[in-house]
Formats: structure tokens, C-alpha cells, sequence
């Protein structure tokens, strides 16, 4: 066989060193748990927490039944992401590029590049907004925490910081027994989630949108496919997998719903949030005057995690589909797509979280953009999953077929009334 | 044939530091030479979509996907098709048929054999299983995508020498306009130097999966061997009792060289186009070349690679090596790519695995 310039073997090299970050990797102290389920809890990032309190402060108890049909469209999701990583062992970013023709592959990772920017953008507004309860000016807040967790994550020593974020998150598991202590309105609660009681105005529609968006969001779908992928889940296993990311889609939204009613039931129908600390007064219950320092030290925990694991994630799919080095085992010389796409999301996330203004409307409005664009990326999942020759016999069943499609066009129909709702408000 | 070495950049161990004089000197000469054979490449990516003419210069078509056959004798796989879309319908073209240009291919010949298209042994459709798809490069030991594919015709034949692996060359193809008419390939690595992944074979009469008759020197099947057979191949899955090649004239409508509803509906065309069986791969003619990777390489490509990917590359590499990839990884990950081997091969790996633990 003719070869041209064959290089020597290589010599005998010491074993790789493992990247810290991978997409499975999220988080190593629940690493006893499925990729489902991580998945799915680290919807209830910054965002996440503020859109759901806003939820609960502005419409009381008004979202549940949405919240119930939004858990039904993101078990749906969910599954079908974690099958596809699970049967094809690879990301999304590979499969958009090896499926889909070159440029619609590209728009959809350029719309995932920006809904996740404005993910970012919505982590660092929470980060402010937990710094300012804690008496601290996001305008120095904010920056010193985007070059913290960029060079923490560049040198490669973010693993260690990514726990104590991870612990700090952990107080949100504070508003499950807040919902029970603030005494909410049972039957009211009960009428909500089991019926439908939509106020037919804009205002609604533009959060039901926001609540889509931080629910289903499109980083979550990717991340799970790639995490399936990285935990090594096979077909042969993916019967147990596909259990743990049902239940880390319920429970996520469990706690999501309990985030409405312990809010709702604290200051339900007084409008729109205005700033974090009016979202910590549904953990008064709980810790009586600590409330807004638990709620900032839960908010800033989730904010610093997904601000760093959202970029990370967005470049890791898009350096995939590329072709390009993608891993922080590498240098910047080595991976420049992957680090200057997580620096451009780092550097514009911190900027647009500095602009003036209500950093509230702002994270609602990040998820809002996410709404947007998650119909759209849900499209492409829908026609991968639905496809024999990736999925072979794991394609989408007729049954699974139907709920996925009207999910997923239920989610559309809501994205593009809002739109319209938009359009006609500016003229 | 060989190509210029236009770019190849190495992941480790060989990085330049220091560029000489005598090393510039060599790349302005190779960059010259790429040049000069950028003029004579002829891209997949802007060939898929172009129109097929026929004798008479009259449209019949467009480029499907460009059909190539690897073996064990041809660095560089020689092309044996053109798969054109008719309509709805898809037939085959043997090369021998039709000339390749840089935005056209066209009849050779008044009258032309078509076959319908379909998948097995030892013959590989470019855009579907390789444009876009992972390989590794195996002298920079690193995973890269293909971006867009060259064929270059010499001699009366045509062969695929090299995939174009940069960013640039994708663009060129996602965004509209993007590029120049001509290719001008910037990362470019020669086709000897990299192994890609292709779906195992599906039998177009059975839609199971067909027997690779390939034998390689590397613990499992999935490597590199010998052809199957000629190409094409007949399809006889739903196939009508009359099966037999038509001839097409230049004067006859397109859709009389083979209906494009009897493409489309037979079950062999269905069957190509699903094409494969559950994602299980098998390495390309380059796969031996894998057993010059060292453990931490194969460690490297491996975070890169899609479980699928990863499975073939530990079957095809040196077992020694093959056995430090796999002590890196979880024990849960190892286990289930041990699952996916040979249970030789399972066995054998686990014993050095165990080794090289103790």
C-alpha cells in the first residue's frame, strides 16, 4: 500500500489526561445519578428559578395546568434526545452535521448559539441579582465572575468550584417544603393543575413562552444526548436510562411547580417580579428572616454553574459538528473554535447582564428568546428520532410519533402567537 | 497516485516551534503543487446537486452521491459510480459511463447502463457515509469531519485522494454563495491517512445484514479486507421480474432509463436509502494503520469519537494499546464497549486490561 509521508510511530505515550469538563461530567458528586436526571434538574438554573417565581408572584397559581402539559412535551423530549445518544452513541451537534444537509445543520446550531447566549446572559443577570441581595453591585459582580470561571475553566482547575456552586443550589430544594409551610390555597392549587385557567391576555402568553423556553430548553436537549453518550449508555441499557429520564423530567418540574406555589402563595398577584429579593420571600416559611440569604446563596450557586456549564456546553456541540478539538484538555491553540466560541458566550453574557435595567425582565426575557428558537431545534429531534436509518428499530413509534409532533406543534403554535402578540404590540 | 501534502497538522509530540528556512522553502513548494493540483480536484460537495447530462448535452438529472469501492490494493479508492436522481427516483451509473467534471457529469456514450442503487460489501456511497461523517487521521491522531471529498481522474480513472477537513470548506457549502467556484483546499489530508467509519452492509434482498466477506488481520471483524464483489450489484428486493439493467439512449426521456417511481419503489432503492443496520460500523481499507496509535492516543480519539466509532477503533488497534484505551475509561463505559466486541476479543481485552491494572 502506498502512503505518503508516513510518520514514525508515535512513541509510547502516558495515558491521556482526562478532561475535568465533559458533557457527562456536569456534576460529579451526583454522578451516582443518571444522565436523565441531571439533565433535567439543571433546567433550574438562574433563569429557570426567577421565570418560574415570576410565574407565581404575577399569575399566582394560574401556570400549573401549563406546567403540567410543559412536563408532557419535556418527558417527550427528553426521551428522545437520550434514545438518539443512546443508539447512535453521539451528541446532536454530530448528528445535526451528519443528517442534515450543511445549512440547515448550521442555522440550527447558529439558533442554539444564540438561545444559549442568551441563557448566559440570563446566568449572569442572576448572579447580579443574587449579589446585589447580598449587598454587593453586580456592576463589579458580574464582571469579576465572568473572568473567574473563564480562567477557572481555560486552566482547567473548575472542578473543584463547580461542587461548591453545585452545593449552593441546592438550597432551592428549600421551596418544595416552603409550598407546604406558606400554607397555599389547596383547592385552588388543585383546580390549577388539573384544569386549564389561562387568562387570554399577552402578558400570559409572553410567560408561557418563558416557561417553555426555561423548561425545555434547547441546552438541556443537547447536553442530555451527549451526556448519554459520554456515560457509555448503551442500547442493551438504555431501558433503565430511559426511566431515569422520565423521572428527572418529573422531577425537575416538580420542583419547578412547587417554585409557583411556594411564590404564589407568597406574594401571588402583586405583578410581575421586580427584583430577586421579592422572589425570596416564598422562603420565609422556611428560614424566617435568612430568606433572601438562602435564596441568594441558591441562586448565585445555579447561576455560577450554568454560566460556565451553558457555554461549555453550546461550544462543545458546535466544535462536535465542526470537526474541530473540543476539549479542555486542550490548549487554546490547539481548540481555538471551542475556547473562542465559550469566551465570545462568557464576554457577551456579562456584557448584555451590565446593561441598565430590570435584570428580572431581562433573565425572562433571555428564556423568552429560548421559547423561541426551542420549537425550531425540537423539529430537528422530532425528524432524527423519526428516522429508521439512525435509530433503526428505536425509531419513534406511530403512537410516540403522534404525542411527540403535537407536542412538539403545540409548543410552536405558542412560540408564534406570542410573536404575533409582539409584532402587533409595536405597531 | 500522490498528492501534495497541502496542511497536516500533527496533535502532539511533533508541533514546530522553530520554522528553518529549508522548511519554509518546502512549504511555498507544496503550496505551489496544491496549487496546481487544487485545479485538477474535482469536489463531492460541489459535484452532489450538479446536473447529469447525456450524450446529447440534454439534462437527465442531478448527482445523488459518487459510489467508490475500498480494497486492499487501492490507497486511494477508485470511484465506480454515479447515483442520479431522477425525479424522485435514483439509479446507478457505472463510471465507465460517464465523464466527471468539476460542476457536471455526462454520458460517455449514447446509451448507458443504470442500475438501481444499493448498499454491500465493499462499496461505499461518499456523500452519504462519508461527507460530514467522523475519521480519524491517523498520522495526526485526531478526529476530524469531512468537510468535502476530492476525486481527481487520471489516466481514464477516477479516485478519491483526499478530504478537506477545515472549517472554510464547510462553510463553502452552508452558507449561500459561500466560496469560490473551484476548491481550494486549505486543510486537506490525503485519503492513505485516514481511517473512516461505514455502516456494516445490508443485504437489499433480505434488508439484513449481509455477510462481509473481508478478513483482517485485527481481533474482530470490523476491519479492512477484500472486496465483495463487482459494483454494481443488482438490487432484487421488490424488484420487478425484469431486473436486468436497461439501456438508456440519448434521445430517450430520462424517466425511460429506469422509472424513478420503480426506483423508488422497489425495496432495494428503500433499503439504500435506509441503508444501515443500528449504527454498527466497520473500518475503512486504512484500519492496520491504526496499530501504530499508542494507548494514549487511542485514549484521545476515543472522548471524540461516538460509542459506535469507538467500538471499531479499540477492535482494530493493537491489542496492547487497545488494552491502556480501555483502562482509562469508566469501568462502566468499558464494559459496554467490551459488550460490543467479539467475545475472543472481549476476553482477550479484559485479561490485559486487568494487567495493565494489577
Amino acid at each position: 500500500m502506498e502512503t505518503l509521508d508516513r510518520s514514525p510511530a508515535p512513541p509510547p505515550a502516558a495515558p491521556a489526561r482526562r478532561p475535568w469538563w465533559r458533557p457527562g461530567k456536569l456534576v460529579a458528586v451526583l454522578a451516582v445519578l443518571g444522565p436523565g436526571l441531571i439533565a433535567a434538574n439543571a433546567g433550574n438554573d438562574a433563569g429557570g428559578v426567577l421565570t418560574y417565581a415570576s410565574a407565581g408572584a404575577q399569575f399566582a397559581y394560574k401556570t400549573l395546568f401549563l406546567m403540567v402539559l410543559v412536563t408532557v412535551a419535556l418527558v417527550v423530549v427528553q426521551e428522545m434526545c437520550s434514545r438518539l445518544g443512546a443508539y447512535t452513541g453521539e451528541g446532536l451537534g454530530g448528528l445535526f452535521r451528519e443528517q442534515f444537509s450543511a445549512r440547515s445543520a448550521t442555522g440550527a446550531l447558529v439558533l442554539l448559539l444564540i438561545a444559549n447566549v442568551g441563557l448566559t446572559v440570563s446566568e449572569f443577570a442572576g448572579v447580579g441579582a443574587a449579589m446585589e441581595i447580598l449587598g454587593v453591585s453586580r456592576f463589579v459582580a458580574v464582571p469579576i465572575a465572568a473572568v473567574v470561571l473563564w480562567a477557572l475553566t481555560v486552566l482547567g482547575s473548575y472542578s473543584k468550584a463547580e461542587r461548591i456552586f453545585l452545593i449552593l443550589s441546592l438550597a432551592f430544594l428549600a421551596y418544595p417544603i416552603a409550598a407546604f409551610l406558606g400554607h397555599p390555597n389547596a383547592k385552588e392549587v388543585f383546580s390549577n393543575l388539573v384544569w386549564p385557567h389561562f387568562p387570554h391576555t399577552a402578558e400570559f402568553a409572553v410567560l408561557a413562552v418563558a416557561l417553555i423556553g426555561t423548561t425545555i430548553t434547547p441546552y438541556m436537549q443537547f447536553y442530555v444526548a451527549s451526556a448519554v453518550v459520554d456515560k457509555g449508555i448503551t442500547p442493551a441499557g438504555y431501558a433503565k436510562e430511559r426511566v431515569d429520564t422520565v423521572m428527572g423530567a418529573i422531577w425537575s418540574d416538580v420542583v419547578a411547580v412547587f417554585i409557583i406555589i411556594a411564590t404564589a402563595a407568597a406574594i401571588g398577584g402583586t405583578g410581575p417580579l421586580q427584583t430577586a429579593k421579592d422572589a425570596a420571600a416564598a422562603l420565609t416559611p422556611v428560614v424566617g428572616s435568612a430568606a433572601p440569604y438562602l435564596f441568594a446563596f441558591g441562586l448565585l450557586g445555579a447561576a455560577l454553574l450554568a454560566a460556565a456549564v451553558v457555554p461549555l456546553s453550546t461550544s462543545y456541540a458546535i466544535a462536535d459538528a465542526a470537526g474541530a478539538p473540543r476539549s479542555v484538555s486542550n490548549s487554546l491553540r490547539e481548540a481555538p473554535l471551542f475556547y473562542g466560541l465559550f469566551t465570545f458566550q462568557i464576554v457577551v453574557g456579562a456584557a448584555i447582564a451590565l446593561a441598565p435595567g430590570n435584570l428580572v425582565a431581562l433573565v425572562i426575557n433571555a428564556q423568552v428568546l429560548n421559547g423561541f428558537i426551542t420549537p425550531v431545534l425540537l423539529t430537528y429531534v422530532l425528524i432524527l428520532a423519526n428516522r429508521r436509518s439512525v435509530l433503526g428499530d428505536a425509531v419513534n413509534g406511530s403512537r410516540f410519533r403522534v404525542v411527540a409532533t403535537v407536542s412538539v406543534a403545540v409548543v410552536a403554535v405558542l412560540s408564534f402567537l406570542v410573536l404575533l402578540y409582539t409584532v402587533k404590540g409595536l405597531f | 497516485m500522490r498528492l501534495p501534502k497541502l496542511q497536516h497538522e500533527r496533535r502532539s509530540g511533533a508541533r514546530r516551534t522553530n520554522v528553518d528556512a529549508r522548511t519554509a522553502l518546502r512549504a511555498r513548494l507544496e503550496a505551489h503543487a496544491a496549487r496546481r493540483a487544487a485545479g485538477e480536484l474535482i469536489s463531492l460537495a460541489r459535484l452532489v446537486g450538479s446536473p447529469v447530462r447525456d450524450f446529447s448535452g440534454r439534462r437527465v438529472g442531478s448527482v445523488d452521491d459518487i459510489t467508490v469501492r475500498w480494497t486492499d490494493q487501492d490507497t486511494h479508492p477508485p470511484i465506480t459510480g454515479v447515483i442520479v436522481r431522477i425525479g424522485h427516483g435514483l439509479v446507478h451509473v457505472g463510471i465507465d459511463a460517464v465523464d466527471l467534471h468539476h460542476d457536471r457529469v455526462e454520458h460517455r456514450t449514447k446509451s448507458v447502463i443504470v442500475d438501481t442503487p444499493t448498499r454491500h460489501p465493499g462499496a461505499v456511497a461518499l456523500r452519504r457515509d462519508v461527507l460530514d461523517h467522523q475519521l480519524i487521521d491517523v498520522a495526526g491522531a485526531q478526529v476530524v469531519r469531512a468537510a468535502d471529498l476530492y476525486i481527481v481522474v487520471a489516466g481514464g480513472a477516477a479516485s478519491l485522494v483526499g478530504v478537506d477537513v477545515g472549517v472554510r470548506a464547510y462553510l463553502r457549502r452552508a452558507l449561500p454563495g459561500g466560496g469560490p467556484r473551484r476548491p481550494s483546499p486549505v486543510r486537506m489530508i490525503d485519503w492513505a491517512e485516514l481511517v473512516a467509519f461505514v455502516p456494516r452492509s445490508v443485504d437489499s434482498a433480505t434488508g439484513e445484514e449481509a455477510p462481509d466477506p473481508r478478513a483482517g488481520d485485527t481481533p474482530s471483524g470490523a476491519t479492512a479486507g477484500h472486496p465483495a464483489g463487482d459494483m454494481p450489484r443488482r438490487a432484487t428486493a421488490g424488484e420487478p421480474a425484469d431486473d436486468t439493467p436497461r439501456r438508456a439512449t440519448a434521445g430517450e426521456p430520462a424517466d425511460n432509463t429506469r422509472s424513478p417511481k420503480t426506483a423508488r419503489g422497489t425495496g432495494a432503492a428503500r433499503t439504500a436509502a435506509a441503508g444501515e443496520v443500528g449504527g454498527a460500523v466497520r473500518l475503512s481499507v486504512g484500519a492496520h494503520e491504526l496499530h501504530t496509535l499508542s494507548g494514549g492516543e487511542l485514549t484521545s480519539l476515543m472522548e471524540e469519537l461516538g460509542r459506535n466509532q469507538q467500538s471499531g477503533l479499540i477492535a482494530s488497534a493493537r491489542p496492547t494499546a487497545a488494552a491502556a484505551a480501555l483502562s482509562s475509561l469508566d469501568p462502566a463505559a468499558r464494559d459496554a464497549l467490551l459488550a460490543e466486541l467479539d467475545p475472543a476479543d472481549q476476553r482477550r481485552l479484559r485479561a490485559l486490561v486487568e494487567k495493565e491494572s494489577a
